[in-house]
């Protein structure tokens, strides 16, 4: 019966530091984002080093549970294991990859810095959450956007040297200004946990849409947390009927967040976009409203 | 008949807490470099909760809520874990805590062990989901759980399998040792 009593003030007392630790951790305590940064120093290279020694396997099970038909698993499953053996072609495989990452960072002329993914936040958290093998050695700061080649995937939210963690736009609390792209109308997409799901809502929702129209991201001042127009992915379905104040658009990412493997991290884009200053032609009839009073030079127009 | 009546006093001796250590952290290191990213279907295998659980119905509440506060601190911290510091190392001392009462053959794979793991597997998966839940947005789609804590009892289950009679043997052979 000692035994169970002392069992009974040990709980007690690990239940009041998680308490204590919750609390700092709120208050954005210091001391827990060093326990943080010690733990991911150490533990990030170790991440990078075993998913790197797993990565066939893993890879291999990725292509099996990322497609639907069980011939198309048998055939996959064929394809990954010759890639295995012939290690080039798997190099190969990451080129590609990578290739497609820099189209899409072409896009808006972003420089990107390649990494792969070392570890995955788990589903029943609702977390969405990836480690990736770059980090601050590799100039990689908080609240970079992170790409694939088919999309947006997230943005970078702590870096240690080797490694940095990524915030998925599946997760929960993730929240990203988009905008559709044919209309250009914006709103604001939540994850909603699922890695195949996200939820938008318009601030105009009387705006038409349908199922398959592209989503893309909204931009945010010097391209942090989110550079403008990457793919996100298309409109998959409703809740809601349109001009519904609450009517929630849903969304399938582009990018198959639930294997995510090649990625880029968008490091630098173009320091402001090139536009010139450009002076209407002058008015034919006297209309003096005109010319555009904000781009024009003092002394030009009377 | 249970194995955890032959363990004897706290039963915490040098080389059980080296067993203790070791196994957390290669389960710790296995869930987020293998087990999470493989992708399947619905939730991810939990090793590290099956991991903890087996410690507590083998070595009894007190080892069970150390080794899952322990195993829920380094969750909360190593990357890419982006929660509140704290919360799982709650979840999971608790649940170490309260599996460690339970007194089940932990040495083989019987229906009633694999049940209980299963069980209390899930208490804390549902934990877990509801901290979340309230920290993230409120646009969760819910209809996704009954998938998750059905595919989480598949996993779980099997991993019991393999996990538990493992820990049993591995913590249960390190006793002849003088305890500290």
């Amino acid at each position: 019966m000692r035994d169970e009593s002392r069992a009974r003030i040990v709980i007690i007392v690990l239940l009041l530091v998680s308490v204590i630790l919750v609390m700092l951790d709120i208050r954005g305590s210091a001391a827990v984002g060093g326990l943080r940064a010690v733990a991911s120093t150490i533990i990030g290279p170790v991440e990078t080093a075993i998913a790197s020694a797993a990565s066939p396997f893993v890879s291999v099970a990725q292509s099996i549970t990322s497609f639907g038909a069980v011939a198309e698993r048998n055939r996959i499953a064929a394809e990954e294991l010759q890639r295995i053996a012939a290690n080039s072609q798997e190099d190969k495989a990451i080129a590609t990859a990578l290739t497609k990452v820099l189209k899409t960072a072409g896009v808006g002329g972003y420089s990107v810095i390649p990494a792969r993914v070392v570890a995955y936040g788990s589903t029943q958290n609702f977390g969405g959450s990836i480690t990736i093998d770059a980090g601050s050695l590799d100039n990689i700061e908080p609240d970079m956007s992170v790409i694939t080649g088919d999309g947006l995937v997230g943005r970078v939210v702590a870096v240690s040297p080797t490694n940095a963690t990524v915030e998925l736009i599946t997760a929960s609390k993730s929240v990203v200004a988009a905008r559709l792209a044919d209309s250009r109308q914006a709103g604001a997409l939540s994850g909603t946990g699922s890695s195949t799901q996200l939820s938008l809502k318009l601030l105009d929702p009387t705006t038409p849409a349908k199922e398959g129209d592209q989503v893309i991201s909204f931009g945010s001042p010097n391209g942090r947390p989110f550079a403008a127009g990457l793919p996100i992915g298309v409109i998959s379905g409703f809740r809601g009927e349109q001009g519904q104040a609450d009517r929630i658009i849903l969304v399938q990412p582009a990018a198959a967040m639930s294997a995510l493997d090649v990625v880029g991290v968008i490091v630098e884009q173009t320091r402001t976009q090139p536009r010139e200053k450009t002076k209407p032609e002058a008015p034919s009839t006297k209309d003096p409203q005109s010319g555009n009073s904000a781009t024009s030079s003092p002394g030009v127009q009377q | 008949m249970t194995g955890r009546f032959s363990v004897g006093g706290t039963g915490i001796t040098f080389p059980r807490a080296l067993v203790l250590v070791v196994v957390l952290i290669s389960s710790l290191i296995l869930q987020v470099t293998v087990l999470d990213r493989l992708g399947l279907p619905g939730a991810t295998p939990d090793l590290v909760i099956v991991v903890v659980i087996g410690f507590a119905l083998v070595a009894g509440p007190l080892v069970g809520s150390i080794a899952g506060f322990s195993a829920g601190l380094i969750l909360d911290l190593m990357p890419p874990a982006i929660g509140v510091v704290g919360v799982t190392a709650a979840i999971l001392a608790v649940i170490g805590y309260f599996a460690g009462h339970i007194a089940v053959d932990h040495s083989r794979p019987d229906l009633l062990m694999v049940g209980t793991v299963v069980g209390f597997t899930l208490l804390a998966v549902v934990g877990v989901m509801l901290v979340s839940a309230f920290v993230g947005s409120s646009e969760i789609y819910w209809l996704t759980i009954p998938k998750i804590l059905l595919t989480e009892a598949i996993y779980s289950s099997v991993l019991a399998v393999g996990a538990v009679p493992l820990i049993s043997y591995l913590y249960r052979g390190a006793r002849d040792e003088v305890g500290i």
